[in-house]
């Protein structure tokens, strides 16, 4: 079976893929004049250097090269070089030399045999590196590079730049021969593999081309190991994983998992059973933390790794799970944050026994029960709506801080900041946005009246209760949407403060009187959970009332207090909770999910982020939510006929084409240029 | 030849080969000419034409015999070969001491001789610039006698000049055409005046615009030119709206960019790495004009973040480098206590020291423009408490040595 290395040798620069600036020289070299030069192709192994060089021989011997600098490939000596003739063309492999002298012996031969009329000869040193072995070497070769015979060229090829002369590099053209990039690398692989009649998931295939390098030798070795135990099925990740020994995600998958239970023994057992030398194994863990941190807490899609990128989005939330089932309502954002910061940045430099020590720190971290107290230094990593592309400069600034930053707003440990309303606002609009049911219940739980009287321990508790609290409204609802702020207070101690929609008062009322009723402090059994219910009122009035109540721990120090026109019973002191998460939600109304629903390209409106004081509580939010349906039907449709017309062939100029049509067709359905029957402030672009 | 940097021709005034191979009328037999380390461009024809010289005054050309030496080995004797009585008629020695390895003693005896018009025989002496027997006095006297030709620096006043010259004699074949292109031009001044260099360096560099940026004759308008400066445009505006707005979007949009020169442009971490500190050098210099507030001290900081993580970005994984480096400078901008302690500054002393380095990579070079406009920034700074850390950066040299390699002689200076 011929290897699909040589059977897709490029035969012309046309066929060889990117690689760009290197072909317009040598192509340049050919155009005008076939010039013979004397170049220094670098690289890694399999990227295409050699094949780089035969073109370039092969078109200088060229009897009729085309305008463009291709060899013709139909004149005899093309015809002659592409049989293997080395009259015109000697490839020197560096390594292969026993002495120096054998080096001088083999050129100095070669420099003196006749070349053919109207003919060049190409000399070409591969692994020319291999020659810092012979003292002099480059020396010698500098004279024969510095005033070569007419007709001749001097090509050398090296994976390692660094071991080349100074002084010999000087002389030459330099080309960088780089590795595919990640996009061409998957339709180049996924080409020759229909082409060959293999089909592949398309992980299976990043995969593939992760294990190649990017390099379109390596790629085609690896295809060539596939088409040995090809049986015509689907090749699917978890098999080129397996055929390769690289089946690295599983065994991640179950580690985190294992630390999502907090199980030590577990998490050393499937450590220590994951067959990888430490260091792997440390840095895929870490990438795995940040690429998860990344993907699933802050809607930002990066790959960071190959084998990280490779990973469904089914496996993470087996991670994810299995840390949900054992914190409940902690903040997992801010719990992956101290698992992120228990890490240095995993380098080759550091000892096992370092590795080692922190993969135990890491464990420790991990197999707490809430996240650390958080800093007031910690930049917020979620990604909110990027900025246009040409927008810069101090315009944007101006914008921006107007809009979400704290920067010039107060910061006290007292009270809620600008950046935990704009959480709440947020959440709180898009629930409706979204079509979900408005808030009407405020439910307190005075965490001190269960016997917790340190900021530790009531954190567990309500964690504790929103779990319980989750069930129930879910078995209630169907869904869970709420949002939670901890307070602490002087009087009452620590508490929580959560809204919700609860479709039965009594039922709920019954419920929260059970719940740990034995834990409660005799005599106020009463005090210890409370739950107010509102009644619905015009448009979303308890909705908003619910959120205002919420935010009554808000810095009236902040300029914007006075514009949210919290009633005054509700403002209050929220309380130095000593760093602990301040607010939350469920995750329906997390930023990731906000993140997701704006996916298809209908973008959420926000009255707070663009400072509409004046219309936060007029209850815009149900004629949103009907008109965000009826154009998420017509865009699904519209999307969907894009989708057909250019279906993905593995081209990248379709793939350009489809995703400029989507592009175009989403910005026609973004929040500003959609049509609203109501009236609606100027929407910022 | 006011040009080239010469007022006038003569015996006790070097001539550039140029000049030599142009146009010079030659009376003189005998030749010394140096050549650039690393060019020696034009030393092959000034091989043709001492050659064709010799043969139209009747000259023979004779190789230098070589002797017994103390160890028996053969070793080849200039002096001797000078000296010796010529048999039939005027006979010329041409030698390069690049080539021949020739005893220092007898290359002085043969120079000393050749200053006194010692012999019957002519030489054509080849030295490369930086030969010992530069520094001797017998070559001082035999350049006195004989007069020199030079290899010429190319430099801001003589770079047309030489350029035109190799235009007509290019390995691209004649680029004469290229004289009258001030596009092209501007081109190599901006070369020439980064550094001085060498007629080889140039005439690579003319090849390189040819074959890259050239079509027929004329410069290429192609969309990969485009897109390239666009990227390139890409990095610093994305690192400059992190450093200034510190939020969440413009983080997130840098590590989107980091992890796709990495992810999907397939870039080597020391490739990312020289660019972030092209386009943090960049911002440090305020060379974008958009931005009409001065530069943040705090960007200080980033510099020195980068300067002081290089390794992790080499040997760990690029992104998780760079979220943590981000994550660092998050907390010093936002607590700048640290610029008050005195061991900050004294660590960011030895991280701006001007280290040499031999052949410089790119990302060397980077990382020393780096180190000079962070040292610009903290003398701007105009701190009285900074006083004594100025003192001690400013004890190290603010040119690197590593672009300094070779020095013009004398007689270019003045003539400049």
């Amino acid at each position: 079976v011929e290897r699909l290395a040589l059977k897709y040798r490029p035969k012309s620069f046309d066929e060889v893929i990117e690689q760009e600036h290197s072909k317009r020289i040598l192509q340049q070299l050919i155009a005008t004049g076939q010039n013979c030069a004397n170049l220094l192709l670098y690289g890694s192994i399999g990227s295409g250097k050699t094949s780089l060089v035969r073109i370039y021989a092969k078109a200088l011997s060229c009897a009729s090269p085309t305008t463009q600098g291709e060899p013709c490939l139909k004149c005899d000596p093309c015809k002659e070089m592409e049989k293997g003739d080395v009259s015109n063309y000697a490839e020197l492999d560096a390594p292969g030399f026993q002495k120096l002298s054998d080096v001088k012996n083999r050129i100095g031969s070669l420099l003196s045999s006749e070349v053919k009329q109207g003919q060049r000869r190409v000399i070409f040193v591969d692994e020319a590196h291999s020659l810092a072995n012979f003292r002099d070497s480059y020396e010698f070769l500098l004279k024969k590079v510095e005033e070569p015979p007419p007709g001749v060229s001097f090509c050398f090829a090296t994976t390692a730049i660094e071991r080349i002369a100074p002084a010999l590099r000087s002389r030459l053209i330099q080309l960088e021969v780089r590795p595919l990039s990640h996009d061409r690398s998957i339709s180049f692989l996924g080409d020759i593999a229909s082409k060959e009649g293999l089909t592949f998931e398309p992980e299976a295939l990043s995969l593939l081309v992760g294990l190649g390098e990017h390099q379109p030798r390596n790629m085609l070795q690896a295809l060539d190991q596939m088409r040995i135990v090809d049986l015509g099925n689907v090749f699917t990740r978890d098999r080129v994983a397996k055929i390769f020994s690289v089946d690295h995600v599983e065994n991640l998958v179950v580690y985190f998992e294992a630390l999502g239970s907090a199980d030590f023994k577990l998490q050393t057992e499937s450590f220590f059973g994951w067959r990888e030398p430490v260091r792997t194994k440390i840095r895929l863990i870490q990438q795995f933390l940040v690429g998860v941190y990344y993907r699933d807490f802050c809607g930002v899609n990066v790959s960071v790794d190959p084998v990280i990128a490779s990973i469904r989005p089914k496996e993470r939330d087996r991670v994810l799970e299995a840390f949900r089932r054992r914190l409940g309502d902690v903040d997992l954002k801010a719990f992956w944050e101290d698992m992120l910061s228990a890490w240095p940045v995993i380098t080759n430099d550091l000892s096992d026994e370092a590795l080692l020590t922190h993969v135990i720190r890491l464990q420790n971290v991990a197999n707490r029960s809430d996240c650390s107290p958080r800093s007031e230094t910690y930049v917020d990593r979620v990604a909110v709506e990027a900025l246009p592309e040409g927008e810069s400069g101090d315009s944007a600034k101006k914008s921006r801080i107007a809009k979400n930053s704290d920067d010039l707003t107060p910061t006290d440990p007292k009270y809620l900041t600008r950046s935990h309303v704009a959480k709440i606002f947020a959440s709180s609009s898009f629930l409706i946005q979204e079509g979900y049911k408005a808030f009407n219940a405020q439910i307190t739980i005075r965490h001190s009246l269960f016997g917790a009287q340190q900021q530790p321990e009531a954190s567990e508790h309500f964690a504790e209760f929103s779990k319980a609290l989750k069930s129930r409204l879910e078995h209630w609802n169907g869904s869970a949407p709420r949002l939670f702020v901890q307070e602490k207070s002087e009087t009452d101690g620590s508490c929580s403060r959560v809204v919700a929609f609860i479709p039965n008062a009594a039922d709920a009322a019954r419920w929260l009187n059970k719940w740990q009723r034995s834990e409660r402090i005799s005599g106020c059994e009463e005090d210890a959970l409370r739950l107010e219910m509102l009644p619905a009122g015009p448009r979303l009035e308890a909705h908003w009332r619910c959120v205002r109540w919420l935010c009554g721990g808000f810095n009236p120090q902040d300029p914007i207090f006075g514009k949210l026109n919290i009633e005054p019973e509700y403002q209050r002191v929220a309380g130095d909770i000593e760093g602990r998460t301040r607010v939350g939600c469920s995750d329906l109304l997390a930023p990731l999910a906000i993140a997701k629903a704006q996916e298809i390209g209908l973008q959420l409106v926000s009255a707070f982020d663009d400072q509409q004081w004046d219309r936060l509580y007029d209850g815009w939010e149900i004629e949103e939510c009907a008109s965000r349906l009826e154009h998420k039907l017509i865009l699904e449709e519209a999307i969907a006929r894009v989708e057909a017309l250019y279906p993905l062939d593995g081209s990248p100029q379709t793939k350009e084409i489809r995703e400029s049509e989507l592009a175009e067709l989403r910005a026609r359905f973004g929040a500003r240029a959609r049509r609203r029957s109501w009236p609606i402030w100027d929407l910022p672009q | 030849v006011a040009d080239l940097g010469f007022a006038a021709v003569n015996a006790t005034c070097p001539v550039s080969d140029i000049e030599f191979l142009e146009n010079m009328e030659v009376q003189s037999k005998d030749f010394l000419y140096v050549y650039r380390t690393g060019s020696a461009l034009l030393r092959r024809d000034v091989r043709t034409k001492v050659e064709g010289l010799a043969k139209a005054h009747g000259q023979m050309l004779i190789g230098i015999p070589t002797i017994p030496g103390p160890k028996g080995k053969l070793v080849p004797k200039l002096y001797e070969a000078l000296t010796a009585a010529s048999v039939f008629d005027e006979e010329l020695i041409i030698c390069d001491l690049d080539m021949e390895k020739l005893g220092s003693e007898d290359l002085k005896q043969a120079l000393l001789g050749l200053a006194n018009r010692e012999y019957g025989r002519h030489l054509c002496l080849f030295v490369p610039e930086n030969h010992a027997v530069r520094k001797t006095a017998a070559w001082q006297a035999a350049v006195q006698q004989v007069g020199l030709i030079e290899e010429l620096l190319v430099t801001i006043t003589n770079y047309r000049a030489i350029a035109r010259y190799y235009f007509e004699r290019s390995r691209l074949g004649n680029l004469g055409y290229l004289s009258k292109n001030e596009r092209f031009l501007e081109k190599l001044k901006k070369f020439v005046r980064e550094k001085s260099r060498t007629p080889f360096e140039l005439s690579m560099q003319i090849d390189l615009i040819v074959l890259s940026d050239m079509e027929r004759g004329k410069f290429r308008k192609t969309d990969e030119t485009i897109t390239t400066s666009k990227e390139r445009w890409v990095l610093p505006e994305r690192l400059r709206r992190f450093l200034d707005y510190r939020d969440a979007a413009s983080f997130s949009e840098l590590m989107v960019m980091i992890d796709w020169q990495r992810q999907g442009a397939m870039l080597e971490p020391a490739e990312i790495v020289t660019r972030i500190y092209r386009a943090t050098t960049e911002t440090l210099e305020g060379r974008d004009k958009r931005y009409r507030r001065p530069e943040e001290v705090v960007h200080l900081v980033w510099g020195v973040l980068l300067l002081a993580n290089e390794q992790t970005f080499l040997n760990g994984n690029v992104f998780v480098a760079m979220e943590q480096v981000c994550q660092e400078y998050f907390r010093v901008a936002k607590d700048p206590k640290c610029f008050a302690m005195m061991d900050q500054w004294q660590s960011l002393a030895c991280l701006l020291e001007f280290k040499e380095v031999e052949d410089p990579s790119r990302l060397d070079s980077a990382r020393l423009k780096l180190r000079r406009a962070l040292r610009k920034r903290i003398d701007a700074l105009n701190e009285p408490g900074l006083a004594w850390f100025q003192a001690s950066v400013s004890r190290i040299e603010s040119e690197s040595p590593a672009e300094v390699k070779v020095a013009p002689p004398a007689y270019l200076v003045e003539a400049e």
